[in-house]
This record gives structure tokens, sequence and C-alpha cells, in this order.
């Protein structure tokens, strides 16, 4: 009778969706303003593949370049900061270092570390505007979010246009309306930025990029700065046209990034190997400890069943009745977390 | 995961661990959405509520104290419950109480994924004696665990499944 209960609550175990495990893991990741890394040595062999021998030499180079507090700590450098160009030269030299298979992954993760790169310097470069909805952005830090948006570019053109595409659109959902005032910043690429909910809108020397979130699908436009006609100073008013269209270049197109792509089918196919292997691994990890975990309750349940009725029966009703009063724990932790979820939901 | 594992790993991801933070997720991920599903209408709400719970678990992480698996799950059910009463709050749009997120079960026919005869006897077991059920064989706790979480002790969570499962046979066999 037991086994046959068992197996029918076994086979109506409700589990979350097979697929969109990195989509879920990588929205907690950002929601919850995490800024994770990979962890430097040994978790490379595992996961990208690498032989004992390229996993000795990334190593001994990394330890040569900048010894492991460097590494550790240019590991959490972000776009502006001092060692965020050693970041990326160990970002080059994990590159160098994987194989073909593992190369796409990698630029794929790189990509997502620059969202939340972005999405950090954003929450520390910004403070409330004057309206619940909006953040404004001192002038003196345009210069690194600038710096941190053409970084993010430049790693997006390194990737398939769908993926960036993708996860650009949820990233902007997640973001708070952030104007940007003021029309130079200190960056020769960039002489104007502008975010909020519904576009991005990037202006350099040569062109000017304007991505808008239109029911939920990009409407990317690119415009020679040449021939768009105007300056700054007409800017605040051609913003708002949305049915301008001046300069007869705009594309309406998924992401359209310019410059150097992999094979994007082929990068396709990497991934999708790559994460099967990995969620193959994890799926077998937790059905072994889970499998052996549930054999060892439920046979000392069936020995324990007999003696618990007995002697915990008073036991279990005066708990029942004390259960509010007796918690154990984190009743402080719990307050924390009760506050910081209500800050949480109100800043959003 | 092993006691001494699992507080390696909560250090690690709170230290910023990526590895660390993706075996925490997959880990906490199906337990959760198991104790939230059939509290819940359908499977994306219950998939809403188990990232919100997440997200708020991962906010705090760096200030938690790890002292057992027991006392680590009690914690993230806590933050569950109040997601689940957060959700009925806006559902509704008037105030309950957590203890609605404790006691709630959703009619059967409104949820045809999960099958209608175990979804049925669940709904006629009491909410300490449903929790343990799916908490011991959905979410794969420990009866210490549970006792833990339901602030009883271990024994008395063996008699209650006990008696629940004998409950679920009369219904179900």
């Amino acid at each position: 009778m037991n086994d046959r209960i068992d197996t029918l609550l076994s086979a109506a175990t409700p589990r979350p969706p097979a697929e969109g495990v990195e989509e879920r893991l990588l929205a907690v990741e950002m929601k919850a303003g995490l800024s994770t890394k990979p962890a430097v040595l040994s978790p490379y062999a595992r996961r990208w593949g690498m032989t004992a021998k390229r996993v000795a030499a990334a190593s001994l180079v990394v330890v040569l370049l900048t010894g492991t507090a460097g590494t550790v700590a240019a590991e959490s450098a972000k776009p502006g900061d001092v060692l965020f160009p050693v970041d990326r030269a160990l970002e080059q030299l994990r590159l160098l270092v994987a194989t073909p298979e593992a190369r796409a992954s990698l630029e794929s993760r790189f990509f997502d570390e620059r969202l939340t790169e972005l999405a950090a310097i954003l929450n520390e470069e910004t403070e409330p505007g004057d309206d619940v909805s909006s953040r404004t952005i001192a002038t003196e830090s345009e210069a690194r979010v600038a710096d941190a948006v053409a970084v993010l570019f430049n790693q997006a053109n390194r990737i398939d246009a769908a993926a960036a595409d993708e996860r650009l659109n949820r990233f902007l959902d997640e973001l708070e309306t952030i104007v940007v005032s003021g029309s130079a910043t200190n960056t020769p690429f960039i002489k104007r930025l502008r975010i909020d909910d519904r576009r991005i809108e990037i202006r350099t020397e040569q062109m000017r990029i304007r991505i808008d979130d239109k029911h939920g699908e990009s409407d990317v436009r690119i415009d020679d700065e040449d021939n768009s006609g105007h300056d700054d100073k007409d800017e605040d008013e051609d913003e708002d046209d949305d049915s301008d269209n001046r300069s007869g270049k705009g594309r309406d197109d998924s992401f359209g990034w310019t410059g150097a792509r992999l094979d994007n089918e082929t990068k396709d196919n990497e991934r999708a190997e790559d994460s099967e292997i990995e969620d193959r691994d994890d799926d077998e990890d937790k059905q072994g400890s889970d499998s052996d975990d549930d054999k060892d309750e439920d046979d000392q349940d069936d020995k324990d069943d007999s003696e618990d009725r007995d002697s915990n029966a008073d036991e279990d009703e005066d708990k029942d009745g004390d259960s509010d009063e007796d918690k154990s724990g984190n009743d402080d932790d719990d307050d924390k977390d009760e506050d910081r979820d209500e800050n949480h939901s109100g800043s959003n | 995961m092993s006691e001494h594992e699992l507080k390696n790993s909560i250090a690690a991801a709170a230290a910023g661990d990526q590895m660390a933070f993706r075996e925490l997720f997959l880990m906490l991920e199906p337990q959760l959405f198991a104790f939230v599903r059939y509290r819940v209408a359908d499977e994306s709400t219950a998939a809403e509520v188990v990232q919100d719970t997440l997200v708020a678990f991962f906010q705090t992480l760096p200030t938690f104290a790890f002292l057992s698996s027991g006392q680590l799950y009690q914690y993230i059910y806590t933050i569950a419950r109040r997601q689940l009463a957060k959700y009925y709050k806006a559902e509704k749009g008037e105030v309950r109480l957590d203890d609605e997120a404790e006691a709630r079960f959703v009619a059967p026919q409104v949820d045809p994924v999960l099958p209608l005869d175990v979804v049925n006897a669940l709904s006629k077991l009491d909410a300490v004696s449903r929790d343990i059920i799916v908490l011991h064989h959905w979410a794969r706790h420990t009866f210490a665990e549970i006792g833990t979480i339901l602030s009883l002790s271990e024994g008395a969570v063996r008699t209650r499944h006990h008696r629940a499962k004998e409950q679920l046979a009369n219904l179900l066999i």
C-alpha cells in the first residue's frame, strides 16, 4: 500500500518547466542584483572541457601576469574601474585557451557579464529623479555609463544577434526609467547617451543608433550622423518625434549589429550542446542524491512509524498548539528580509 | 547535498561564486516549485512566485548565517509564504494573513495539469499533513528538515506523515 501511494505521489510531482532554466537563472541573478563571476581555476576544466595541460598552462600565465589577488580583484571589476582592462585581458586569455566549441559559450557568458556590470553601474551611479518612475545620472557619471554601454555593444557584436536582442530586451524590461542629461560625455566615442524604459539612443561622431521597444519588439535605426541634418540643440525636439525618418537609412531589423559576427548557426548549435551537457550533469547529480535520501528516509520511516505513533501523539498536539511561539532560528533575519522585500518592491 | 556542502555553497554564492549560485538555484527551484504549485492556479504564476522567492533569498544571502539545512529551508519557505501572501493580496485586492498561504489549496478544476485524483485526495488532508506530504514526497525533504520548517518535532512529522498516507490510501486505492 505504501509503495503504491509513494508511486502515485511521485508521479504527480509538479516540476518547473524543463526549458528556459538558464533564462530563469539569469533573471534571478539580475533581479537580485548579484554580480557573480565564474571561479578562477578548477571549474574551467569541467565547464569548458579543457584538458589538464591547458588548465595548468592558463593558470600559470594568469598567475604570472597578475597574481592571484589581482586576478580575483579584476574579476569583479566593472567598466571604468582601474582593473577592468585586466578583467578583459583575462577574458581574452580564456578565449585563447578555450576549445573552439567552448568559445561561443564563453562569448555569450561575457555578454551576460557586461549586462550585469551595466546594471550594477546604473544602480551605483543613478539616484531618484523628480518623479517616482525616473532616475537621473549625474553629469560626472555619464562617461562611466557610456563606457559600459559601449563595451556591452562591442560584446554584442560577438554573439548571436537574436540572443543579444532577447537578453537586451529583458534587461530593458527590468530597467527603470533613466534620463541622462547633458549633451557630452568624456568618451571620444559617445557624444550622447539616453536610456529609458522604451528606448536606448546613442550618438557617436559617425552615427546615431536608436533602439525603440515597440510592443515587445525592438525597432533599431542606425543613421549616419552627418546625414541626420541636426545638432545637439534640436535633439530634444527630434527625440520625441517617432515618425521622423529624414535620413532614409533607418533599418527595421532585429538588433542590426554591425561589424564582424561569428557564424550564428554554428554558434547556436555549440551553445545548445554545451547547455545540454551541463543540464544532464546537474540532473544526474541531483537525481542521485535525491533517490538515496528518499530511500534512507523511507526505510527509517517504516521502522519508526509504529514507535512514533504512540510516543509522539501527545507531543504532536502540544507542538501544534505552540508552533507560533516555538519557531527557532532566523526571526531577525526574517524581519530584515521583509523590510528588504518592501524596499525592493517600493523601489520598483 | 550534504550539510557541509550546503554550507560551503551558501558561503560561496554569497561571495559571488557563479557555480555555487547555479547549484543553489538548480537545487532550490524544483523544491520551491513543488511547494508553491498546488497553492496557485497555474504554472506560470507558480514560476513567478518561485522566482520572487529566490530573488528575495539571494538578495539577503550575504547576511544569512547558515546553521543547518532545516534552518535554511525554514527561512526559504517563510519567504515563499510571504510571496504567496503578496500574490493573494494582489489577486484579491484585499489584505490577507500569512496564514492563508499555509492553508490555501487550489480547487482541482482550475488545475488540469496535476492528476486530479491525487489533487483531490490531497485537498482532503488538513493543511499541516498536506504540507508534510508535499515537502517529503515532492520537495524531497527529510523528516528532520520538515520538522524544522513546520516547527514540529521529527517524531511528530513522522506520525502525521504515516496517518496522512493511510488517509491517502483510503482515498486513492
